[in-house]
């Protein structure tokens, strides 16, 4: 079993690691299409999501939103529109959500 | 292999296998790397292979483009000062990123040629990257391969008509163009 410092120290390198990739992000979209802000944005959501599931801090749902992204994140690449559902389809399960929906 | 199996076959694979790539598999594919065209035969590049896995995961730190665990990483540098020297401006400005994009495809055929997977990725911090491995200025990294045997190989993409971009009669060129 891990000590609690040897846990904070695990967590503090996966947020450096995600606010090194959100900068460097924030960076390279000044000259990348468009459309890859976008794309940062989910794709730093679901890492997000990533360490709270490591630290057991994800519930079903955002599990379930995970899981959508990375499945759906490569269409910016070929298929714009079905990209652009897909941010749709994300921002509409976290209205859900909040209704007391399900969503995913 | 085929050559054209390799160029049709080739996918940019995101996904790896948590297994390493053998030294001597890395040396053949860079000796492909060196053996591409290049003007004025200037040669202007720089090719720095990472294995190590700490290295590799400070790389992918400042990475969004990198995807899944690559088993390596190559960073594809141009010299700046030797296509100068070669080549006066259009050799610095112009043919060394010409020449590193060849000997990249070059890198990448290799590898699939050899049952390795690779995805070209200019999404870094190219400022961090030189950072890293403080690289003098006359050295830009200006892309990443990253290789390793592939976990999943995505579908093809989808193709523009081989009639839409390529034109071979001069009279009906012009119009096409429009």
């Amino acid at each position: 079993m891990k000590s609690s410092t040897g846990i904070e120290d695990e967590l503090k390198s996966d947020f450096f690691n995600l606010l090194a990739f959100l900068v460097t992000s924030a960076r390279n979209c000044v000259e990348e299409p468009k459309l890859y802000g976008p794309f940062r944005l989910v794709d730093g959501a679901s890492r997000l999501i990533e360490l709270l599931e490591e630290a057991q801090m994800a519930d079903e749902f955002l599990v379930g939103v995970r899981k959508k992204i990375d499945d759906g994140k490569y269409s910016v690449m070929d298929d714009k529109d079905k990209f652009i559902k897909l941010l749709d389809d994300l921002t509409m399960d976290f209205a859900d959500k909040l209704k007391g929906g399900g969503g995913v | 292999m085929e050559t054209f199996d390799a160029i049709k076959g080739r996918r940019s694979v995101r996904s790896y296998k948590d297994e390493k790539v053998p030294v001597e598999k890395l040396e053949k594919i860079m000796d492909a790397a060196i053996w591409s065209p290049s003007g004025s035969n200037a040669q202007a590049w720089k090719f720095i292979v990472v294995q190590n896995d700490d290295d590799i995961k400070d790389i992918k730190t400042f990475s969004p483009g990198i995807f899944g665990k690559p088993a390596a990483i190559i960073i594809v540098c141009r010299d700046l000062k030797r296509a100068y020297e070669v080549c006066g401006e259009l050799g610095r400005d112009t043919l060394s990123l010409m020449d590193i994009s060849m000997a990249s495809e070059n890198i990448m055929l290799a590898a699939y040629n050899l049952g390795i997977g690779s995805c070209a990725v200019r999404s870094f911090g190219i400022s961090a990257v030189k950072r890293l491995y403080d690289l003098p200025d006359h050295i830009v990294p200006e892309l990443l391969i990253t290789l390793g045997y592939p976990e999943e190989t995505p579908q093809p993409p989808k193709r523009r008509e081989i009639g839409e971009v390529v034109h071979w009669h001069r009279r009906r060129v012009k119009e096409r163009f429009l």
